[in-house]
């Protein structure tokens, strides 16, 4: 990546802290390890509309550890991509699995009345900006190792960031970023037993990332990036209470969905092949002739490569 | 279930929604796979055969 412009902000976080940052499409923000290892998690909302935030669920569609050249991506219907990976050292894996630790999980965990833990963190710097408590969403957890066994049981592997590893994350669009220093370091592998300080900058756009913002925005822009004009409920709720809208008609997708039946023929060696296809033993012949035909197009039909800021670059 | 036809052919019906012909139709393009949905979905299932079994 070329230059940045010059930096605007720069701050270091003491265990545990973590502030709202305000970025403009083609700055970036650097986080860097001052100690041999601290988690950071992080929230980001479109600034202009702070229902539009980062969806960890979507962002892992496309990957479970997401790292340099991939992108975090905004909560569907929405869609896009808010922040691009320039930047991320092999000593920072990253995890979106394990959502936020919160005061509940100590308390349940160790019997702690309270302690450090990132959604109460996140409420804290948020609230700057008058978001609250329930707009903390899950996190794209930075330098952070995890995993799961084939019961589905969660695990946390010790933290592998060192003093000076730095991530670069450019926003795509302008965004209210919240990198925030995990608050489970002190009793899990998240930060070695010992929280450690991180510094926290932003450098302004330069003219080469600003164009790569926009050409990559532009690579990825699809007629399904939804806005608010075309949901059909676009309010945003005043009061807490669940109201029944007794008028209300719903409008499902492609309802009532259709089918066309077809007649194939097949000769018998082909019958025979069909037969040693079977994908589920209560599979009726027409079931296993579609299921074959359907994942032939998947495999061969669909975009399965995926565009990587690294190689949109290029 | 499969109805047998002459010299062991059989004919199977099959219902692909209009989502999965959406996909389909596209194959027409390619002219490989003939112009008929019936001769689409055969050619497909054909090469997924070769695909899978490598006959």
């Amino acid at each position: 990546m070329s230059k940045y412009g010059k930096r605007r902000l720069k701050i270091v976080f003491q265990p545990v802290e973590g502030k709202a940052v305000p970025m403009r499409a083609g700055e970036v923000l650097r986080i860097t390890q001052l100690g041999n290892g601290q988690c950071v998690d992080f929230n980001c909302f479109n600034l202009h509309d702070y229902k539009e935030m980062l969806s960890v669920g979507f962002t892992r569609m496309h990957s479970f550890r997401p790292k340099q050249g991939d992108f975090l991506w905004s909560n569907p219907p929405r869609n896009n991509p808010m922040m691009a990976i320039l930047e991320m050292p092999p000593t920072c894996l990253t995890d979106t699995l394990h959502a936020r630790c919160n005061a509940y999980l100590f308390e349940d965990y160790y019997g702690f009345p309270l302690h450090t833990n990132c959604q109460d963190t996140f409420a804290a710097a948020i609230g700057e900006y008058r978001l609250t408590p329930d707009d903390v969403h899950d996190s794209f957890n930075i330098w952070m190792d995890t995993g799961w066994d084939d019961q589905g049981t969660t695990y946390i592997r010790r933290i592998s960031g060192r003093k000076g590893d730095f991530v670069d994350m450019m926003a795509m669009m302008d965004v209210l970023a919240v990198p925030i220093l995990c608050g489970s370091g002190d009793v899990q592998p998240t930060a070695a037993f010992f929280p450690k300080p991180v510094q926290v900058e932003v450098f302004e756009s330069s003219a080469a990332t600003r164009r790569k913002a926009a050409e990559w925005n532009a690579r990825l822009k699809l007629s399904n990036n939804r806005t608010v004009e075309q949901f059909a409920v676009k309010e945003i709720l005043a009061t807490r209470e669940l109201k029944r809208d007794p008028d209300y008609k719903p409008n499902f997708v492609n309802y009532p969905l259709q089918s066309t039946t077809v007649e194939v023929e097949l000769s018998e060696r082909e019958y025979g092949q069909l037969q040693r296809l079977r994908f589920a033993d209560y599979q009726g012949d027409d079931e296993i002739f579609r299921e074959a035909v359907m994942r032939w197009v998947f495999r061969n039909r669909t975009r399965r490569g995926k565009l990587k800021a690294s190689s949109a670059s290029k | 279930m499969a109805k047998a036809t002459r010299k062991g052919r059989r004919k199977i019906k099959v219902a692909f929604t209009q989502q999965q012909w959406e996909l389909l139709e596209r194959l027409k393009a390619e002219k490989r796979w003939g112009g008929k949905r019936e001769e689409i979905v055969v050619g497909v299932f054909r090469d997924y055969v070769k695909q899978e079994l490598g006959e």
